[in-house]
């Protein structure tokens, strides 16, 4: 029997970001896709229903923004993983609150796919530990 | 008129045309040699240490040499003798169509005379900003960084112009725009044709974008704006001035802005700055 795969819930309001992280997931074939939103509202309700390992998800974003849904998510999921996706990631005061609302790891845009493929082996990694 | 490129110039003069223009830029790919690839060919820095530079290069606004300086690889003074190296040894495009035989050698210094005398009102060390954008701490940021980032991300050249006082733009298919509001406020607009837009949504967002229709395109270039306004506020929250970007918009509105001109390699575009 295989391992279990680590399902990962993508939120960002750009389509071409989420092909694009799409992309770099379906190279690692431990790691699955379960779902995507385009918001922080539509984030909070798909992980009640998806339930997965791990949360990549953008700051910026219509309605409820990534820190917002962050802070919801922290509130009825404590021990959800949620790495934060940005292009304001280079101004503090987004990245602390982002860390203070306890985000695995805070990824500039544009993506590096190297650095979303070692988030993905590092929480396949703890998946298994 | 207007901000060119000494490749447009030369086209536009009759003296070229744009294959040999092509063909002189490829010809500058394969020989010019970056400041990373002249370190690890000296000698000074390794391959890996070279990478590991340009790695953090594509999330900060920051040159090789500073930030390989900052990482502890290199010296001021090995910078200060690469880039003196590197000025001696870039080749021109001038020169490429000379030696590519498209031009006479004899000719370029005159035309390169007449094209600096033709650019001349457009061309400032430091960014010059319109009167109506005097006040807006944003702009001369996000001026500065375009065509940086646009290099970056996109390898796409970029010649900013003198911005005009505009209530419409270049009709070009594909439009994005960003808003940032806060202690500074503008919205960024960027609109392009077909081929300016793939190159630069394509990098952006990192996927084949060669079937991809407007729509998507306008998404892919609204990351680049999301990216080029991210810098551009995070140089501001360091001088203390507070701002907050709104997601990319398609749908603008391009009254009362200020309309910068672009030279590009790449398709044609223009850039859109209104404050809010």
């Amino acid at each position: 029997m295989s391992e279990k795969k680590l399902t990962v819930l993508l939120v960002d309001d750009s389509q071409v970001v989420l092909t694009q992280l799409e992309s770099i997931i379906d190279q690692n074939e431990d790691v699955e896709v379960v779902g995507t939103a385009r918001n922080g509202a539509e984030a909070v309700q798909r992980v009640s229903q998806l339930h997965p390992d791990l949360v990549i998800m953008d700051i910026v974003m219509p309605e409820v923004d990534g820190l917002a849904a962050l802070r919801l998510l922290r509130a009825n999921h404590p021990d959800m993983r949620v790495a934060m996706l940005s292009s304001v990631g280079g101004m503090a005061s987004k990245a602390e609150e982002a860390f203070r609302l306890g985000a695995t790891q805070v990824l500039d845009k544009p993506i590096d796919a190297e650095l979303v493929g070692a988030l993905l082996a590092q929480e396949c990694e703890r998946l298994r530990s | 008129m207007g901000v060119k490129i000494f490749g447009q110039y030369l086209i536009e003069q009759g003296v070229v045309d744009s294959e040999q223009v092509r063909a002189a830029l490829e010809l500058m790919e394969r020989e010019n040699r970056s400041l990373g690839e002249l370190a690890t060919a000296e000698g000074i820095l390794t391959v890996q240490d070279a990478d590991k530079v340009n790695a953090e290069q594509r999330h900060r606004d920051c040159p090789f040499g500073e930030l390989a300086i900052e990482m502890g690889l290199i010296s001021e003074a090995q910078i200060d003798g690469l880039v003196r190296l590197q000025e001696r040894s870039r080749l021109r495009i001038g020169q490429a169509l000379v030696r590519l035989g498209s031009l006479e050698n004899e000719r370029l210094a005159e035309l390169l005379a007449s094209y600096e005398a033709d650019q001349a009102p457009y061309r400032t060390g430091e960014v010059v900003l319109p009167d109506g954008l005097h006040e807006d701490a944003l702009a001369p940021a996000v001026l500065d960084l375009f065509p940086k980032l646009l290099m970056r991300i996109a390898r796409i050249v970029a010649r900013v112009g003198t911005g005009e006082p505009a209530s419409a733009v270049p009709d070009l298919p594909v439009r994005s725009a960003v808003r940032v509001r806060g202690d500074a406020s503008l919205q960024i607009c960027l609109v392009g044709d077909e081929e300016f837009s793939r190159q630069l949504a394509g990098a952006a967002a990192g996927i084949d974008v060669s079937g991809a229709n407007r729509e998507r395109l306008a998404d892919g270039v609204g990351e680049f704006l999301n990216v080029l306004a991210g810098n551009a506020m995070s140089l501001l929250e360091q001088k203390g001035v507070s701002t907050e970007l709104e997601p990319p918009r398609n749908e603008i509105e391009f009254d009362d802005g200020y309309l910068f001109e672009l030279a590009v390699n790449v398709g044609s575009a223009a850039l859109f700055l209104k404050p809010l």
